[in-house]
């Protein structure tokens, strides 16, 4: 199975992208916190100012998957800055369905994505990666990813809406 | 002195935000990393689409620093998109000149911040921290900032330019 193709996704593509959107939660084992809705991926993503932009990939009808989906695989990404080399392409959400692995459709994806990247004059990529999740460090690391967490000491944080609503009241 | 204002940004602040950029880079050691220009500031910050936003805090002349500067602290923010939630509100860099702190402004910035994250309906805001950088990791816990990365166990990675066009080189 090689043919498959990369595109831009449309508004069409909403339900197959909170589709993929969930079974990588499951893979993580976060699948209850995707609260994410069709109706909120089409406004983010496709209205005057979209808040994140989508690649996906698509097999032709013959090769659809074993539940009908051709869309199979995706990646979600936005520029973010860097205050000290400026524009960055931030790598969000990146899958391809299981049985359609090995096919090189994450080698492409991620070439895809090198190009915007290039293209619109981006330092680099940045992304982030569970430190359980050997494999996805390994395919990575493959392609000249390196730590920055390990390298120089960097922790996610995060202030979460109640906390934020406490705030700004204060 | 407890005079001071916050406010967006203008393209004028552009000299005083690289100034204060490389300010918090010298903290962390990281100064000669800086190789963002007040030309970058300004295309990508004031032009059709901005990459990034920014609240000033400015005092009054008669309170200007050492050096003369009335724009002593800054903070840089923009929104990024969580797969499960939604949007969020980013913030990259975040100062107050040494001079300036114990009266609040750092708490103001973080208010003012909160306010445009809930008002743009963001879920959340997320932001990195070094992880030897103990008085900024209490000064967020105070206000209820959990450690993700302790939590979630996530690693932060990055793919540098030169390896990005090794990949689009790739056949």
């Amino acid at each position: 199975m090689d043919k498959f193709i990369l595109r831009k996704a449309e508004p069409k593509d909403v339900s197959d992208i909170l589709r993929l959107i969930k079974e990588l939660a499951k893979f993580e084992e976060m699948e209850e916190q995707v609260v994410l809705t069709e109706k909120e991926l089409l406004e983010d993503g496709f209205g005057d100012h979209p808040f994140y932009h989508c690649v996906v990939a698509e097999v032709p009808k013959d090769k659809q998957s074993l539940e009908g989906y051709t869309v199979v695989g995706f990646a979600m990404y936005y520029f973010t800055y860097d205050p000290w080399i400026g524009k960055l392409l931030y790598l969000e959400d990146f899958y391809v369905m299981k049985e359609f692995r090995g096919y090189g459709m994450g080698s492409e994806i991620l070439k895809m994505l090198s190009e915007t990247a290039v293209k619109t004059r981006c330092s680099g990529m940045h992304f982030i990666v569970a430190e359980w999740n050997t494999s996805s460090i390994e395919f990575y690391k493959r392609r000249g990813a390196s730590d920055l967490s390990h390298e120089e000491g960097w922790r996610l944080y995060e202030i979460d809406k109640c906390n934020l609503l406490k705030m700004s009241s204060k | 002195m407890a005079n001071f204002i916050l406010r967006k940004a203008e393209p004028k602040d552009v000299s005083d935000i690289l100034r204060l950029i490389k300010e918090l880079a010298k903290f962390e050691e990281m100064e000669d990393q800086v190789i963002l220009t007040e030309k970058d500031l300004l295309e990508d910050g004031f032009g059709d689409h901005p990459f990034y936003h920014c609240i000033v805090a400015e005092v009054p002349k008669h309170h200007q620093s050492a050096d003369g500067h009335v724009i002593i602290g800054f903070a840089m923010y923009y929104f990024t998109y969580d797969p499960w939630i939604g949007k969020l509100l980013y913030l990259e860099d975040f100062y107050v000149m040494k001079e300036y702190r114990g009266f609040g402004i750092g708490s103001e910035i973080l208010k003012k911040l909160s306010q445009t994250a809930v008002r743009t309906r963001c879920n959340s805001m997320h932001f990195i921290v070094a992880e030897w950088n103990k008085p900024s990791i209490e000064f967020y816990k105070r206000r209820g900032a959990s450690d993700l990365s302790l939590e979630e166990g996530w690693r932060l990675f990055k793919i540098d330019k030169q390896n990005l066009l090794k990949m689009t080189d790739e056949e």
